[in-house]
């Protein structure tokens, strides 16, 4: 059911960064549906529906916002494992994270990424980036249709 | 006096000398090769003495030409003795070479001279056939050994030969006396030759036993040049056991190492069959060429089992490290032992230089294995630490803002201003952790040096910086800026930094005016970025580039105080140097070359 649907599946464990990501997309009423996993494990059931999620099949995302610095499973590793997996390989994923790593960036284009953002410090930044991204993913882009 | 006469001359005194230098040699060394090598070159020389000094002396008589006689027939026997320390000679052979010089000694004593025909070729024949096999066996045993004994070897047998020759023209002159004038220039030529060789074989000057070393020692480095310092030691030291072995012709060779930890040595490389490798050694060896018998413990079992009676020790060591001892076990002495053990010990020290190389490489590798450990782990340290550091700091802003504009709604000072002070201090923390980490990455990074164009490094730099230039007018003057070596990226940073502090500074000049250019001083480049701002005391200039130092307030100018800090840094690198001067409410000019400083090796920073 569409109202249902998760929009937006963000992949975060620090609890402030949360709260901020979450407050500028409520400011922007970009939507309601963001569902939080605290970890890689936590992001990899909700996607393909496993562990906790068993159950109830359901859409897949609209976009992930995924941070690298994860406990348990890496975000790099939640990355490679979504576009490795063909019922997975279409949903957009954007890399939300502090590191400005040459090499966090090299890969993360390597395992297919469709976007990498830097959060800033100053959280006028950071608020004009979700308030972006948002637009961009929800209203701008063309999901794939998902039968 | 003919040329005849003269060579014949030459030929007998050189005799006498060559006796002469032996006998010095035995008093010296007191070994039994060189022993028998005198008996041998002195019953010739006698023999010459008799024939010479007899006449003179007014002694007369048929003994004397018999004696002098026998002399010479005892010759072959005591080549034959001296022969038998290369190859044992059969008992038969030798009982028939004693019994030779009898009948010779008694048919020389019998007859009266001079002698029948007969007789003459009996006692010629007898010569011939003894010096000829010990002049073979000499030869076969020069060849099977290599080295300055080889050729020495060589000349003795070869002597011997010619020897041989001399008494058997004699022996055709005595038969047939038709042919004595055609014969003699030939006979005294071979006597002269003959002498040569014996001298050149049994006293060689120190100059030319020098050079035949020297060849020797050319043969073996270049077969050790093929072997890489890399190469395990015992591979090395097998190597050398092997060539020893083949210099010496000896049964076997080992190797034997000094243990590091504890005393004494244990074998390390050996050439024997059934190689004794990781036993222990518990005496050390004698040094030289000792007989099996006075050694004891591992070699004295090892000489018995191979039957070699004697055992020749050399040192393996270079200037840097004593490594251990070659020890070689023979069959038969050396002729000349000093020759060999020389020649041996050279190659060992050379093998020794091979292993001092190996472990230096070995160290250098460990060395820099340890360092590039280092390395990574202060990457990894400073990668998460500065990711560590950010995310509180966005809380902090964050927090405060969401408070100021939905808690609040419209703050008021005082209220407003203490919040924004806490969002700009979370924000210059953020631009110090982004200095601090791009300034430690520095110190690590390699310098890739190319043949850099200046100018459009500069042009990149002020690309890079066009948001600070945005809502002013500052005229940029770029001057001719001579191409250097330098890493493009890295002098793009000092650039970056020195037109940032420039633009800056010049913020509140009403006609800010930049200028970059290069100047030849000292034989040096140096190139300066100069701007007409707010400039700064001279008395300060040193602290300019000190890590967080500051000249001006941080409420009159922004920044972290590292961007200096960074540039003196990479001018370092490059091995130049970086500097600044200024005047208040004038201007500042900096400065820097990127070669020249690296004079005594010493480079800060």
């Amino acid at each position: 059911m569409a109202s249902n649907r998760v929009e937006i599946l963000l992949v975060e464990d620090n609890p402030h960064d949360v709260e901020l990501t979450l407050h500028s997309l409520r400011k922007n009423n970009i939507t309601n549906h963001v569902h939080v996993a605290r970890d890689g494990v936590e992001a990899l059931d909700f996607v393909y529906g496993t562990g906790p999620y068993s159950g109830a099949a359901r859409e897949a995302p609209r976009v992930v916002l995924l941070d690298l610095k994860l406990p348990k499973v890496d975000g790099l590793d939640v990355l490679r494992q979504m576009k490795a997996d063909p019922r997975t390989r279409h949903i957009p994923v954007v890399v939300l994270t502090s590191s400005r790593e040459e090499r966090d960036i090299i890969e993360s284009y390597k395992l297919g990424v469709n976007s990498y953002i830097v959060k800033p410090v100053d959280f006028e930044q950071f608020a004009a980036a979700v308030r972006q991204l948002g637009l961009y993913w929800m209203l701008l882009n063309e999901p794939p249709r998902h039968e | 006096m003919t040329l005849d006469a003269a060579l014949s001359f030459i030929t007998r005194a050189s005799f006498v000398l060559i006796s002469l230098l032996l006998l010095a040699e035995y008093l010296r060394y007191r070994d039994p090769t060189r022993r028998d090598a005198l008996l041998m070159f002195g019953a010739m020389a006698i023999a010459v003495v008799i024939g010479e000094a007899a006449p003179r002396l007014g002694i007369t008589g048929r003994w004397v030409s018999a004696a002098a006689a026998v002399f010479i027939m005892s010759q072959p026997y005591l080549l034959l003795r001296l022969a038998h320390w290369f190859r044992p000679v059969p008992g038969k052979v030798a009982g028939a070479a004693i019994a030779g010089l009898a009948v010779s000694a008694g048919i020389l004593w019998a007859t009266p001279a001079p002698l029948a025909p007969q007789p003459t070729v009996a006692l010629v024949a007898y010569f011939v056939l003894v010096e000829g096999y010990a002049a073979a066996v000499l030869v076969r045993a020069a060849r099977r050994s290599t080295g300055v004994a080889h050729r020495r070897l060589a000349l003795v047998g070869q002597a011997s030969g010619l020897l041989m020759l001399v008494i058997l023209i004699a022996g055709i002159q005595a038969a047939l006396p038709g042919l004595q004038p055609a014969t003699r220039p030939a006979s005294s030529v071979l006597s002269f030759f003959t002498v040569v060789c014996y001298y050149l074989g049994f006293t060689p000057p120190a100059r030319l036993r020098k050079a035949w070393q020297l060849t020797e020692l050319q043969a073996f480095l270049r077969s050790i040049a093929g072997r890489a310092a890399r190469d395990r030691t015992q591979t090395i030291l097998l190597d050398l056991c092997r060539t020893a072995s083949r210099t010496m012709g000896a049964y076997g060779t080992v190797a034997a190492v000094t243990r590091p930890d504890a005393g004494g040595l244990f074998v390390a490389a050996s050439d024997l069959p059934a190689a004794p490798v990781g036993e222990v050694m518990e005496m050390e060896p004698e040094g030289g060429l000792v007989p099996a018998g006075r050694t004891g413990g591992f070699i004295r079992r090892t000489a018995a089992h191979l039957e070699a009676p004697w055992v020749l020790s050399v040192p393996i060591a270079s200037t840097e490290r004593v490594w251990g001892v070659l020890i070689m076990f023979q069959g038969q002495a050396s002729l000349f032992p000093e020759d060999d053990y020389e020649a041996l010990r050279l190659m060992a020290e050379q093998a020794a230089l091979v292993l001092d190389l190996g472990r230096l490489i070995e160290e250098l590798n460990a060395s820099s294995r340890h360092l590039e450990a280092a390395n990574k782990e202060l990457e990894a340290f400073s990668y998460s630490v500065s990711h560590d550091l950010r995310a509180p700091l966005r809380a902090i802003d964050g927090f405060t803002r969401i408070l100021m504009e939905d808690v609040l709604v419209d703050p008021q000072p005082p209220a407003r201003d203490y919040l924004e002070k806490v969002r700009a201090n979370a924000q210059q923390m953020g631009a110090l952790i982004d200095d601090l980490l791009a300034f430690s990455r520095l110190g690590r990074q390699p310098l890739r040096r190319r043949v850099v164009e200046p100018h459009a490094v500069v042009e990149a730099a002020l690309e890079g910086l066009r948001h600070e230039r945005e809502g002013r007018s500052v005229d940029i003057m770029i001057g001719d800026l001579p191409p250097c070596q330098a890493d493009p990226e890295l002098l793009k940073q000092v650039y970056v930094n020195l037109l940032s502090n420039a633009l800056k500074f010049s913020r509140n000049a009403p006609a800010p005016r930049i200028e970059v250019g290069a100047q030849r001083r000292d034989g040096r480049t140096v190139y300066f970025v100069r701007d007409n701002g707010v400039g700064f005391e001279m008395v300060y200039a040193h602290r300019l580039f000190g890590v967080f130092q500051r000249l001006h307030r941080a409420e009159e100018y922004e920044g972290t105080g590292v961007g200096l800090a960074i540039v003196q840094r990479i001018v370092h690198r490059h091995g130049g140097r970086a500097w600044g001067e200024g005047r208040p409410g004038e201007g500042a000019i900096f400065s820097f070359t990127l070669e020249g400083e690296e004079r005594d090796g010493q480079q800060p920073g």
